[in-house]
């Protein structure tokens, strides 16, 4: 029923959607999981104050702090002008429209998410069992191997689980910052909805994205065994 | 928790003053349906105040979203702002009505050029609002040399710094254009040429826009593939920009203002589209849009020789092609447009 | 390291507030299309006030969150308390479905109400896309009520019962002024979620149900006034005061209980 070549574009999309979203997660955990960390260790009585400066951008317009990117990023735009300051020379980067900056839009959208998540995993933990470990002779990075990293895998799960699944059908942000030029599947998904009309393709791939996601789903909850549970719901 | 609940408490109060008001206003309501920023301010507000209604202006941004939504079973809608080929799809799809001229008494200002249009003679169901070519602006600053041709997007001295607009017939229509088979075809062959053409060219490109002025503008984009109206407004803000219609042929084009089927404010509607073309409303919308205008009454209002509903008559029309509807055969060209632009 | 420490979370915070401090320095910009400074003006202020389609746009928006809202209270209140008290069914199963509006994709949902409009011959207009906010609103509100629920003492309720309190008094007197601080987190969510979103209004929006943020994206598609500057600014300020209230509130509550105990 298929031909071919909607077959292939079918597999570039998802593809190129699942790779986009992929290094966004890993990105998120990269940044997030310190920043969890740091909150919940060091941060003393700014504790609540750094809290409350994170959740500001999760409740702020995300179109609006999307196009601020276009803004940021133009070839004449803030960080440029910022670099030439630095001494790089005039248009130093040409990143808007990349998947550069599909990738950096993703990122700063989904970062709060995961930093969230993760702090509210890492925050649960018992601070006696790291004295244990220290007392017992521990150095810091094994305490953060042997007991910190085990008891967050739920609370990394979770954030996962709201990054990648959103991430992968993500079409705005490769709408503003992408131009156009590399499609995702949510893009694909609106174009064949809404201007090229075959709604039987569109469709279809929504149902194998969909599927996509229960897989992942089902992937995600057999790793922690339920234990996300209590964070999602 | 007082507080939040008296933030809460004070939006929904908001919103209720604000239905309020509207519900009780007898008055009735234009929906009006078109791209965005094609309808200055001014303008609606003159019609509001004459027929003491209110318009209501939604967007939609390609003709192909206006035909997806009304298939969709939008209705409400009471004026929509369809282009040429669109025309033919809505007419043979019974989404648009046939007009009644005779609440239309300004309708004799139009040209004649403008009246026995390709796709729909004697314009029966549509009304010529704004027409233009499609060709390419760039940018004097970067881009030296007499550019005529499609050839210099395929520069490589400005790769990833071209844009081309983002619809399927007009993208592909240049590509067509460029091999010298016409934009209208639906030779697989030929469609097939065209697009390997676009995949080749598509590395290069920095992004699809219908609307690139702020790129131009930002310097992001040096060259780009522009409505005529676009040009000119923006090479008003920049002088450096110039454009131009390429050798191999462009496109031209034109709006039209039409009455949906299931319209149900259709004497508003009807008023509208007279009042637009009142000779005097039209030029000033020609004057703010900088669009050309097919309303030959309105030619001595018009200071810019080029926005004139004469200025058909200058170009040279030959290599110039009309956009038409092409039915069911158009699958072919969603298709390869789909394919090419996941690549 | 400790210093290393400090500016890695700090550069990570100014990285989130950038483009908010962008926006907000943006639009006292005099530039037309906001292209290098040109100068101090509150111009396009002054002309967002006036700008008929905008007001509309944000009139619509707060109609849709508050409608929206509403119905997703009293539906997600039915929900979580199913999930939370429900017997004789996989329970597990309904909770899963009951949260998967939260973790789909937007467009997902978009376009399979979309679809489901259709299907029905249901006219798409402003009230099609207060179903599909809805929609997912449930699912936020029936997970914290079921949350609140799980974590209630259930020997209120008992004792209630014993002291010969009918159901319905049970759950107005004991379970819903329980319930009630969950359910406002939730609809307060739901509104926020309802007010900002474009995905799913993108597909379900119908005559004159432009949203704000369907406006705003025509704008950034269509030659961009720098007026969406300006326009993003004041929605910065009015969620960060929101915020700010909200979190003023849970801290004035904790710092009470903490003096209590």
């Amino acid at each position: 029923m298929l031909e071919p070549s909607l077959g292939t574009t079918m597999a570039f999309t998802l593809g190129r959607s699942i790779t986009l979203a992929f290094l966004s997660t890993v990105l998120c955990i990269l940044f997030g999981f310190p920043l969890a960390l740091f909150l919940v260790f060091k941060a003393g009585r700014y504790r609540n104050l750094l809290f409350f400066l994170l959740i500001i951008p999760f409740w702020t317009n995300f179109l609006i702090r999307t196009y601020a990117w276009l803004v940021i990023l133009s070839d004449n735009g803030w960080l440029n002008h910022v670099l030439e300051l630095c001494g790089f020379g005039p248009q130093a980067l040409h990143w808007l429209f990349t998947p550069q900056a599909v990738l950096l839009g993703m990122f700063y959208n989904y970062l709060p998410y995961m930093a969230m998540s993760l702090y509210v995993s890492v925050e649960k933990l018992d601070t006696k069992l790291l004295e244990a470990a220290a007392d017992l002779g521990a150095g810091p990075i094994k305490r953060f191997i042997k007991i910190i990293l085990p008891l967050s895998i739920p609370g990394l799960v979770a954030g996962s689980i709201m990054v990648f699944i959103p991430a992968l059908g993500e079409f705005v942000i490769p709408d503003i910052l992408g131009g156009g030029t590399s499609l995702f599947v949510g893009n694909l998904l609106a174009q064949q909805f809404l201007t090229v009309r075959n709604w039987p393709f569109g469709a279809a791939l929504s149902v194998v994205l969909i599927l996509l996601i229960g897989v992942c789903l089902y992937a995600f909850e057999k790793s922690t065994k339920g234990d996300t549970g209590d964070l999602l719901a | 928790m007082i507080a939040i609940a008296a933030v809460w408490g004070f939006a929904k109060y908001k919103a209720a003053q604000l239905e309020l008001a509207h519900a009780t206003s007898h008055k009735s309501t234009l929906h009006l349906f078109a791209m965005s920023d094609y309808f200055p301010a001014n303008v609606i507000k003159e019609f509001e105040n004459k027929n003491n209604c209110e318009v209501r202006y939604d967007n939609f941004s390609s003709n192909e979203e206006l035909l997806a939504k009304l298939q969709a079973g939008a209705t409400g809608y009471d004026v929509i702002v369809p282009s040429d080929y669109m025309v033919q799809a809505l007419i043979a799809n019974k989404l648009i009505a046939s007009l009644d001229k005779n609440l239309i008494p300004n309708f004799h200002n139009l040209g004649r050029d403008f009246v026995q249009v390709p796709f729909d003679t004697g314009s029966k169901y549509s009304i010529a609002y704004t027409w233009g070519t499609t060709g390419l602006i760039f940018n004097t600053k970067f881009v030296k040399g007499d550019i005529n041709s499609w050839d210099v997007l395929f520069k490589k001295e400005y790769s990833g710094h071209i844009s081309l607009l983002d619809d399927e017939r007009e993208v592909l229509g240049a590509m067509l254009q460029k091999l010298g088979f016409s934009v209208n075809t639906t030779n697989k062959t030929e469609l097939v040429a065209a697009q390997k053409l676009l995949i080749s060219l598509k590395p290069h490109v920095r992004l699809f826009a219908s609307d690139p002025k702020q790129h131009l503008l930002s310097g992001d984009v040096w060259i780009s593939q522009i409505y005529s109206g676009d040009a000119h407004q923006v090479m008003k803000t920049n002088p450096e920009l110039r454009y131009v219609v390429p050798k191999e042929g462009g496109i031209i084009w034109i709006d039209t203002l039409a009455i949906p089927m299931k319209s149900r404010h259709e004497d508003l509607a009807y008023a509208f589209i007279n009042t637009i073309l009142d000779p005097s409303v039209a030029a000033i919308l020609t004057e703010q849009l900088l669009y050309s205008s097919p309303n030959q009454a309105a030619d001595v209002l018009i200071t810019d020789e080029k926005l004139r509903s004469s200025f058909l008559r200058k170009l040279s029309v030959g290599h110039l092609e009309f956009l038409k509807d092409l039915g069911a055969n158009g699958e072919v060209w969603d298709q390869l447009w789909t394919e090419a632009k996941s690549q | 390291m400790k210093l290393f420490q400090k500016v890695f979370v700090g550069s990570i915070y100014v990285f989130l507030f950038l483009p908010m401090f962008v926006l907000v320095t943006l639009s006292f910009n005099s530039a037309p299309r906001g292209v290098g400074w040109q100068g101090f003006t509150t111009a396009w202020y002054s002309k967002l006030l006036e700008d008929q389609a905008i007001l509309e746009a944000l009139s619509h928006s707060l109609e849709i969150a508050v409608q929206a809202t509403i119905f997703s209270g009293i539906i997600g209140l039915c929900v979580g308390m199913t999930l939370g008290r429900g017997t004789g069914f996989n329970k597990k199963f309904l909770s899963r479905i009951a949260t998967l509006p939260i973790v789909l994709p937007e467009i997902v949902q978009g376009l399979s109400l979309l679809c489901f409009f259709v299907l029905l011959a249901v006219p798409l207009g402003k009230f099609s896309v207060v179903i599909a906010h809805t929609a997912f609103g449930t699912a936020y509100v029936g997970t914290l009520v079921r949350a609140r629920l799980m974590a209630m003492d259930p020997l209120l309720e008992e004792a209630a019962a014993d002291l010969g309190a009918g159901q319905f008094r049970i759950l107005r007197k004991v379970t819903l002024p329980q319930l009630w601080p969950a359910m406002i987190s939730g609809m307060l969510m739901v509104f926020t979620l309802s007010f900002d979103d474009f995905s799913v209004a993108f597909f379900t929006a119908g005559v004159g149900a432009t949203t704000l943020p369907l406006k705003i994206y025509s704008m950034l598609k269509f030659g961009v006034s720098p007026e969406v500057n300006a326009l993003s600014a004041l929605i910065l300020c009015a969620s960060f005061i929101l915020v700010t209230i909200a979190f003023w509130n849970q801290y004035q509550r904790e710092s009470k209980v903490r003096a209590l105990s």
